[in-house]
């Protein structure tokens, strides 16, 4: 690699780590953010399996 | 499709697709120790290169086989939220520690192995060749040790006050038979995906005369190897029908499609056109004691039918029926000691229960009727159990036919020069593929209508997710699979028809002795 291309790898690496976290980002705020997250704790076990948690 | 079904397509399509790639990672890292092995203690450069050719293919296939794991795991949560509650505290511990020798310990010694060829010693690199190999092997343990316990759930209890199975014996979890025969059984048939991929491009090489030198070499470490290797994964898989024949007796007879109790020793049914609505198998031909020997390793032990087992969980789920009413009334009434020694007394049983909540919210009002229906519901899909079965085993006879061919023409040295024998092994490329993924279908399918044995069924352990949102991200996989396959596939080929020298970038080094493998 020489020093001329060194400038231009960094900016594509800069580019690279850009594009994952708006990916990253896009996939948590369309699948796994809280108002998406299946509640699944005692109770809801509870509520599916007995009907009720009481 | 409902969501149940929708989960459980994604998960067998993730897991199907997934399973095209750990295979041959496991068996191109064992056979990469071996050629650096080699290297090391012959000083000939050509091992070397050898190393680094197979090495740059397994590098494309292990990138593809990392990436399309990580998808599974985060199904758990989104898919199987349910799933992950109630057994969570059991196969969490095996798969976090899979996820953290997948990434940090292979991923560490796979850096070292494409980049420190010219900053480590000979040996400091074939330890980490090795490593590397361990590594991988090792991932695979703790996944088999997740997915064994899902087959046979030792070393755990249901908890009431947490409504969950919590772990309490590690070490039966640890060393649960059905997960050690797995192990074995799984990673011998990826050494036989590794040494059919190495023998089939050899052999594709040796075909068109380039690459001799290597190709001839690869394909005598690829025959060795995947004689042994192809013989293990007989051996081990009888051990495995052997640990299903223990804990598994449904699975066991839905793949013999074996209706009723035979008297011991039981036959084995070659062929047969099993008939779900007669519960009958049409045409059979038999071999005699088979079975018996296999499943029970005894010729005085019965192997039980689909009807008897059917009616035994009959008795499962009415005994689970005083289980899951004492829970009930458990919830309402935490203190009273009387319900929790019924609920200890019944719960082995309470998944069987669980089974009726497919018919009635109420399960301890079930009807005999509902009772029967939840019953027969225990049954797998025998056909499909049936023919995967006898495809997977015919498969894995080939395979020592093609190995054992491969290894007699390799001592005789005539495996470069026998063109039949090449073109079939070229040839055989898809087959060991096609094994492995039959036999992911016998031991999960064959598993169903649990997704733990005996404890909870498939249905309860969905997510209360919409049935859009599973299809959306299924299609969602099925485009990025189709566009990961793509690239995977254009990669091979282009890397394999470089050849060595082209992927290498110089001239693969030629011995001017000869060696042992030529």
């Amino acid at each position: 690699m020489t020093s001329a291309r060194r400038p231009l790898l960094w900016r594509e690496i800069t580019i690279l780590l850009a594009v994952k976290v708006v990916a990253l980002s896009c996939l948590y705020f369309l699948f796994f953010d809280p108002s998406h997250r299946p509640l699944a704790d005692t109770s809801a076990v509870s509520a599916r399996i007995l009907g009720s948690d009481r | 499709m409902d969501i149940v079904e929708l989960s459980r397509l994604q998960f067998a399509v993730t897991a199907l697709y997934h399973f095209l790639f750990v295979p041959l990672t496991l068996g191109l890292s064992i056979l990469l120790g071996i050629m650096e092995t080699v290297y090391v203690m012959t000083g000939r450069e050509i091992w070397r290169d050898m190393t680094k050719f197979w090495g740059a293919l397994f590098g494309i296939n292990f990138a593809m086989g990392v990436a399309t794991g990580i998808t599974m795991e985060f199904q758990f949560g989104t898919n199987w939220a349910y799933y992950s509650h109630y057994v969570g505290d059991v196969f969490g511990a095996p798969l976090a520690i899979e996820g953290l020798m997948a990434f940090f310990l292979e991923a560490t010694f796979v850096g070292l192995f494409f980049f420190a060829w010219n900053k480590l010693s000979k040996i400091s690199h074939l330890v980490v060749t090795w490593a590397l190999a361990i590594a991988t092997n090792m991932s695979a343990l703790w996944i088999l040790i997740a997915n064994g316990w899902m087959q046979f759930p030792a070393g755990a209890r249901f908890n009431a006050d947490t409504m969950r199975m919590e772990v309490s014996n590690f070490m039966e979890v640890l060393f649960n038979p059905v997960a050690q025969a797995k192990f074995v059984h799984t990673v011998s048939a990826g050494y036989v995906v590794g040494a059919v991929f190495v023998l089939a491009i050899s052999a594709y090489y040796l075909l068109r005369g380039r690459h001799v030198e290597l190709a001839k070499r690869s394909m005598t470490v690829a025959a060795s190897f995947g004689l042994a290797s192809a013989l293990s994964v007989v051996v081990l898989g009888d051990e495995s029908g052997y640990t299903a024949g223990l804990n598994q007796k449904m699975k066991i007879a839905a793949v013999e499609a074996m209706w009723i109790t035979q008297p011991a020793p039981a036959s084995f049914t070659i062929f047969g056109i099993p008939d779900l609505k007669t519960h009958t198998t049409k045409y059979e031909v038999k071999v005699p004691w088979v079975l018996g020997l296999i499943a029970t390793r005894s010729a005085d032990k019965a192997v039980p039918g689909i009807n008897d087992l059917v009616d035994l969980a009959k008795a499962r789920i009415m005994n689970g029926m005083v289980a899951y009413d004492a829970l009930a009334k458990l919830k309402a009434d935490r203190g009273n000691a009387e319900l929790r020694k019924t609920l200890d007394a019944h719960v082995a049983d309470l998944g069987y229960a669980l089974l009726l909540k497919r018919f009635r919210p109420d399960v301890q009002n079930a009807t005999p009727a509902e009772i029967d229906a939840a019953a027969a519901s225990t049954i797998p899909d025998v056909p499909v159990l049936f023919w995967s079965f006898r495809f997977m085993v015919g498969l894995g006879f080939t395979f020592i036919a093609l190995f054992g061919v491969a290894f007699w023409l390799s001592a005789q040295r005539r495996l470069g020069s026998h063109r039949l024998f090449l073109k079939i092994a070229f040839w055989s490329l898809p087959l060991p593929w096609i094994a492995a993924e039959l036999g992911w279908i016998v031991a999960e399918y064959g598993r169903q209508p649990w997704v733990i044995e005996g404890v909870l069924p498939t249905a309860l352990g969905v997510s209360s997710t919409a049935p859009g949102n599973v299809l959306f991200s299924l299609l969602g996989f099925a485009l990025f699979y189709s566009a990961l396959l793509v690239a995977d596939v254009y990669l091979l080929i282009k890397y394999i028809r470089l050849g060595p020298d082209g992927t290498l970038g110089h001239a693969v080094a030629v011995p001017f002795a000869r060696d042992p493998a030529e």
